[in-house]
């Protein structure tokens, strides 16, 4: 950090200029997470030139979009220092009501209403419990997860909702030569960075992760803070279920099934603190395309897809390990 | 009687502190000597080098026949020490008879747990300390002196020779510190040597056969209970010159602009009533636990009020939480800065602006403002930090003090309340915070001041209110009193 010591005359001891800035990006996280994808790309390209084309890096990241979207929403809530693992079964209710009303209705805007909807509620019932009962966020959303996917298989009683050819563009359309996923996708980023950096709300989420009790003791309404960032990450999962029902054209009662651990996978790897208050937008980016590197390598270097989820776990494993081991040495 | 305990010339540092120095101290089975001192005095030190947590730097340091040059926590137990400390160390969830046993539970001849012969033991151990009790019930359904009693016969469940006890009364009542007093009365008649702590003079006086009182890590007198007087002993235990490194200027007293009325929380304060006047300081004392941070949450609007209000200048602001309290011109500095206070992991800038920013931007934050305020609270309190954007955790005591105090500074508060100001922290930015918490009283603000520092408390306040187990026993003069007055009031001589 600073080289110079407090200087007491002037601002200019207090804040850093441009070329320390510059040096302490690179020997951040971000900066460490950058370099790890140039080499990791350099090792793929070496074992697969097609790594490289323009064709397979739109096509990593159409494939890390969803889980991106969804990434960002469980990101904020894990700097406000709690857990939602529903995420995988949200997905599922929120693309079953979507596509079972607009089967029903023959309509595309009041189910996406109604959908946009579900999916605030759904985040606004784990808030609601979490921020209230002061419980273990991740046991109880790992309860609100069996009961949405229970919901799911009540709604749907277990069939698929084809939507035969209905909202196909949000999915599988393109501006320009980019997919719109992907467009999506860079719009929540830029948001969650706008949040984080500009926003009360976003500060008071490092805040209350940070260390609840000085937050609340500084006037920090935790629970409001709490209910809004868990219906905020249900209305980011409304916007990815809406995208992968789209994208897939149908509804399955197992859609968003391992959303959870894939975004989970991606915003740790992307350095945002599973003990709160750490994390930016530019990390949960980097983690994502890590996440997305990663397994498109597999793919290039035909590992059986069954190795997937062994690959997640390990991943989870590792990057929290690493965080641990960083987060003790302060 | 043998001797149990000979220690000579002994010495601790810490960085920073000498926390021990030169000190002479013995114990005899059978007696009762009791240890006093202000807060900082050194005596748990001491009891935590008897109890194998700390090592001592030099000195001898002699147990029954032999010598040792440290102690680890399970030799300490080997030799027979048991340490009870202030607070209980006691699993709530299961009987008192297991928690007695806790550790080398009886066992049957198949290595089976053995409650029956547990409880029964359990029990004959704690009817010899002469208390009803019924070691089966579990302890979370105990009363505060039947768990300490329960402590107690922990201690006492293993072949003990010297039994230290920490504040065993501090949590207890008038009736309760009797019960328990006279269970150490039957202790001592077993041959056992004991080291009591305590700050009350009254419940010393009881109990003692002898009496050391440390100071300042050093020991000023041992004495026979029967040779000396409590205005003896509270003399020895002061006696520093009061405002040695602060001396507040002189300064007009206005009218009063602040009261609170009838406070009460049952428990923990009750029926406080107190005024402060404009440019006024008014301190707080009393002992650790007397219900001084309790009135200060109290004030806040953190905890629960049965009754009572708060008037500033005409107003009825009495808070019901926090949020409220802040929006009505409130700020707390906590005894705990990095646990309440501070947010640790975040930068210097953001702990600055935080309350700041909770009531004055409700959507947008203004960066280059927010740097603006915030370098100015940077340099106008010396706050030492090499940028805005240092993580507070990097930053020494003083300076993180520094900053919860800008905190609240910039969010423009009237009423601020401090809960030990300077702890932790080295005497220059102590005299530095002085300066500051003068300053602030003399442009308008309310400030209401709980210090255990009684030099500290002596020479910031215009007066000073006394707590004693939850009640304000008495309000002096800063002027008027001394350390012995309040200790006095404190300890209820």
């Amino acid at each position: 950090m600073g080289e110079k010591l407090a200087n007491s005359k002037g601002s200019e001891g207090l804040v850093p200029s441009k070329k320390s800035r510059a040096r302490e990006f690179i020997f951040s996280q971000s900066g460490f997470l950058i370099a790890f994808i140039i080499v990791l790309s350099i090792a793929i390209t070496m074992v697969n030139r097609n790594f490289i084309k323009p064709q397979n890096i739109l096509n990593v990241l159409g494939q890390i979009s969803i889980a991106g979207i969804v990434a960002v929403g469980v990101g904020l809530i894990l700097i406000s220092g709690d857990f939602d693992i529903s995420v995988g079964s949200q997905i599922s209710l929120d693309g079953a009501i979507l596509a079972i009303l607009m089967t029903r209705t023959g309509s595309v805007l009041l189910p996406v209403i109604v959908m946009i909807f579900t999916g605030a509620a759904l985040g606004f019932i784990n808030g609601v419990i979490v921020a209230k009962s002061k419980c273990a966020s991740f046991i109880i959303t790992l309860g609100t997860r069996a009961a949405y996917h229970g919901l799911v298989l009540v709604a749907t009683k277990g069939r698929n909702f084809p939507l035969q050819g209905m909202f196909e563009t949000l999915g599988r359309g393109k501006i320009g030569f980019i997919p719109i996923p992907i467009v999506i996708f860079f719009l929540v980023l830029i948001f969650a960075y706008f949040l984080l950096k500009y926003m009360r709300f976003g500060r008071t989420l490092y805040a209350v992760g940070g260390n609840r009790t000085a937050a609340y003791l500084s006037g920090v309404n935790v629970d409001t803070i709490k209910i809004a960032v868990y219906t905020l990450c249900g209305l980011l999962v409304a916007l990815a279920s809406m995208t992968l029902i789209s994208k897939l054209g149908a509804s399955y009662p197992n859609t968003g099934d391992g959303y959870e651990l894939q975004a989970l996978a991606a915003v740790v790897v992307g350095g945002t603190s599973l003990w709160g208050g750490k994390g930016t937008a530019l990390g949960l980016f980097l983690g994502v395309v890590i996440f997305g590197v990663m397994s498109n390598s597999l793919n290039m270097m035909n590992v059986s897809p069954y190795f997937r989820e062994v690959f997640i776990g390990g991943i989870i494993i590792v990057a929290t390990i690493l965080s641990r081991i960083g987060e003790l040495k302060k | 009687m043998e001797k149990l305990l000979d220690i000579r010339n002994l010495n601790k540092g810490f960085p920073g502190v000498q926390a021990l120095s030169d000190i002479d101290f013995d114990l005899y089975g059978g007696e009762v000597h009791c240890l006093v001192g202000e807060n900082g005095a050194g005596k748990s030190t001491l009891v935590e080098i008897l109890a194998g947590n700390y090592r001592f730097d030099s000195g001898q340091l002699h147990i029954k026949a032999d010598s040792y040059s440290y102690l680890s926590p399970s030799k300490s137990l080997t030799i027979g020490i048991e340490t009870v400390h202030q607070e209980d160390q006691l699993v709530l969830s299961v009987t008192a008879a297991e928690n007695i046993y806790m550790g080398h539970l009886p066992m049957n001849r198949l290595g089976l747990f053995n409650l029956r012969k547990c409880i029964k033991d359990s029990q004959v151990l704690v009817d010899s300390l002469g208390l009803h009790l019924d070691v089966s019930e579990l302890v979370s359904e105990l009363t505060p002196v039947e768990r300490k009693t329960v402590c107690i016969a922990k201690a006492l469940s293993r072949r003990v020779s010297i039994l230290i006890l920490d504040e065993p009364t501090a949590t207890l009542g008038l009736d309760e510190t009797k019960i328990l007093l006279d269970g150490v009365r039957r202790i001592r008649e077993q041959g056992i040597g004991i080291i009591y702590i305590s700050h009350f003079i009254n419940e010393v006086f009881d109990i003692a056969d002898r009496i050391t009182v440390f100071k300042d890590g050093k020991k000023v007198a041992t004495h026979l209970r029967s040779r000396c007087s409590k205005e003896q002993v509270i003399g020895e235990m002061v006696g520093r010159k009061a405002g040695h490194i602060f001396i507040r200027p002189e300064h007009k007293v206005g009218e009063v602009i602040f009261q609170v009325r009838n406070f009460t929380r049952k428990g923990a304060a009750e029926d406080i009533n107190f005024e402060v006047h404009e440019g006024e300081i008014f301190g707080i004392g009393g002992l650790i636990g007397s219900g001084r941070t309790e009135l200060a949450r109290l004030m806040f609007g953190i905890d629960r009020r049965d009754r009572g209000n708060i008037i500033l200048r005409g107003k009825d602001v009495t808070p019901n939480t926090p949020i409220e309290a802040i929006r009505n011109g409130f700020g707390y500095l906590t005894e705990d800065r990095k646990e309440t206070g501070l947010i640790l992991g975040r930068p210097v800038k953001e702990n600055i602006t935080i309350a700041e920013m909770n009531i004055r931007r409700p959507v947008l934050l203004d960066l280059p403002e927010e740097r603006n305020q915030a370098v100015k609270m940077v340099n106008s309190l010396r706050i030492m930090t090499p940028s805005l954007e240092q993580v507070v955790i990097n930053l020494s005591g003083g300076n993180q003090q520094k900053v919860v105090l800008a905190k609240w500074m910039l969010s423009d508060v009237d009423v601020i309340i401090f809960d030990e100001p300077t702890i932790g922290i080295d005497v220059g930015a102590k005299k530095e915070i002085y300066e500051l918490i003068d300053d602030m009283a003399l442009k308008g603000k309310v400030i209401v001041m709980i210090s255990s520092d009684l030099p500290e408390l002596l020479a910031l306040s215009d007066r000073i209110g006394i707590m004693r187990k939850g009640k304000m026993v008495k309000i002096i003069k800063g002027s008027e009193a001394t350390e012995e007055s309040l200790l006095k009031y404190s300890t209820g001589v």
